[in-house]
């Protein structure tokens, strides 16, 4: 289980967390959403310790992850999987070189079978085999998306985390890649949080959903409360409307 | 209203700031250098980067140097009939001074300001979090088989260069200036001092190092998109280039003054 207590975190006056409070049961997925700049990011990067947070706690199975440094960290970072809003590929290596990454970094397999291995999970999020030889800034956003979510579950985590995995991509890719999110999951065993701006793929994706709303948990349900939550902030955000409790910056040719 | 008295403290205190926090990040990447993991591939790759790809550069500014100072030192030793003493200033300048200095300076801008630029974009991509995420420390990754190339390859495109540096003094003092053969080669072998080559390559390895610190360094801790890292690539070489004379004047102190 994934446990998140009170995580505050400001840079300068900019205060983003405002004591985040959030419990995932194992094998669940929950989904986060909310607004541009709301913090979302941010929360993935204190549970992957590349922002260290002003106040809080987080444990995965009662282990702290907050703070962590050297072999303890790297220790952690083996139980977690990202998949990055811009993909993050390491742009010197091939395509297949990134997805297998971890297993190569610890040895657990040759470089000849993980280049075999490599096309095997790369069919998974449903790329050719051709593209393995490539390097990843050739690629289109999409195609660089599921290389980085091949990256992510090639190491096979207890907790997957995903920043935005569709945005950018268009409706069909998005849905295919939301299915994918989605077997990984259930075939792994795997506890996932996903961020997301757009409502269809949280319903997708997600078992529950929490609404991120200036620096606090607006609303947590299960995702098929969501479009019936009661929650005015809520529901002014999966309905898109210009009017309610979320400020709409007013433009000249706004229109409601 | 400025305080000159809080600006010279805050300049002095940035100043001390930099030399600490640059001093942390060497003491880092060196410290993974010792330390497994070691990524091999990597640490080929800025081999072959620095000491084979270099060649060509390094290869082409010794040889002219070479050639210029034989002419320079030609012309201005006939003044005083001592031209015999072409030889000498050609392989004592070009192993002491001018095959390190102008290696260092041009590895500063081919190799730094890649180094700087590679890194900075891997920073503002977050490619830099990717390795982290992937239980791989950047030190150990990026920063330690960067250092060690420059150290280590360095000292070799010197030894290069001095022998291309003393080849081109050789070319024009043979073919243009009418030197005998042999008593050119005799005169620069006798001249030559171990402590002279290894003084030219104590600097290289010095020049090796600073060149790939400041390219990690101010690549590592650039911010703000292509702006940053374009930021971060100038600094690189303007900064090795300043270390490097600063340097040079220092381990030339520490071998030749008696
Ligand atoms: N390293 C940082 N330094 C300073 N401010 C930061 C940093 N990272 C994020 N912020 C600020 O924190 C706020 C939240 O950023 P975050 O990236 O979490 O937004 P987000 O919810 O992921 O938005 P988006 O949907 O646009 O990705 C923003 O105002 C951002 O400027
Ligand atoms: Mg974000």
């Amino acid at each position: 289980m994934l446990k998140i207590q009170g995580l505050t975190k400001s840079f300068g006056d900019n205060h983003v967390l405002r004591g985040i409070d959030l419990e995932i049961e194992r094998g669940d997925s929950l989904v986060i959403l909310g607004g541009s700049g709301s913090g979302k990011s941010v929360t993935l990067k204190c549970i992957m310790g590349f922002i260290h947070p002003d106040a809080g706690t987080i444990t995965l199975d009662g282990d702290n992850l907050v703070g962590l440094e050297g072999r303890a960290r790297s220790a952690m970072n083996q139980r977690v999987g990202m998949l990055f809003q811009h993909a993050a590929l390491l742009d010197s290596l091939p395509v297949w070189e990134n997805v297998m990454f971890a297993p190569l970094r610890f040895g657990r397999v040759s470089r000849r079978e993980a280049r075999k291995a490599a096309v095997g999970w790369l069919e998974r999020v449903g790329l050719d085999e051709a593209i393995a030889g490539i390097l990843p800034g050739e690629l289109a956003t999409g195609a660089q998306k599921r290389i980085g979510l091949a990256r992510a579950i090639a190491a096979e985590p207890e907790l997957l985390l995903f920043d935005e995995p569709t945005t950018g991509l268009d409706a069909l890719v998005g849905r295919q890649i939301d299915a994918l999110i989605r077997s990984t999951i259930t075939d792994m065993g795997a506890t996932a949080i996903t961020i997301t701006h757009d409502i269809d793929s949280a319903r997708r994706v997600g078992d529950h959903v929490a609404m991120l709303y200036q620096g606090q948990i607006a609303w947590s349900g299960p995702a098929a409360n969501l479009m019936q939550s009661g929650d005015p902030v809520v529901d002014q955000f999966v309905h898109g409307r210009l009017t309610g409790p979320i400020p709409v910056p007013a433009l000249p040719e706004a229109r409601a | 209203m400025i305080n000159p008295f809080a600006f010279v403290g805050r300049v002095v205190l940035d100043f001390f700031q930099t030399i600490g926090s640059v001093a942390v990040f060497a003491f880092m990447g060196l410290s993974h250098a010792v330390r497994p993991p070691f990524f091999w591939r990597n640490y080929m790759r800025h081999f072959i980067e620095i000491g084979y790809l270099s060649l060509p550069v390094v290869a082409l500014t010794t040889l002219f140097s070479g050639m210029v100072l034989a002419l320079q030192s030609y012309s201005g030793f006939s003044r005083f009939s001592a031209e015999g003493a072409v030889a000498m200033v050609v392989a004592l300048s070009i192993t002491r001074e001018l095959a390190p200095v102008l290696a260092g300076l041009m590895v500063a801008g081919r190799i730094g300001a890649a180094m700087a630029a590679e890194i900075g974009t891997m920073r503002v991509t977050e490619q830099i979090d990717a390795l982290e995420a992937l239980s791989t420390n950047p030190y150990s990754y990026l920063v330690a088989p960067r250092l060690i190339a420059g150290i280590l390859m360095m000292p070799f495109l010197v030894a290069v260069g001095d022998i291309i540096g003393v080849m081109g003094g050789y070319i024009v003092g043979v073919y243009k200036l009418g030197f005998n053969s042999a008593a050119y080669l005799q005169q620069t072998w006798d001249v030559l001092e171990t402590e002279d080559v290894v003084s030219g390559l104590v600097k290289a390895a010095v020049y090796g190092f600073i060149v790939t610190l400041m390219g990690c360094y101010h690549g590592y801790r650039s911010t703000g998109g292509a702006q940053g890292v374009g930021r971060a690539t100038t600094q690189a070489v303007v900064s090795s280039a300043i270390l490097i004379l600063i340097a040079n004047y220092f381990v030339t102190e520490l071998f030749f003054t008696k």
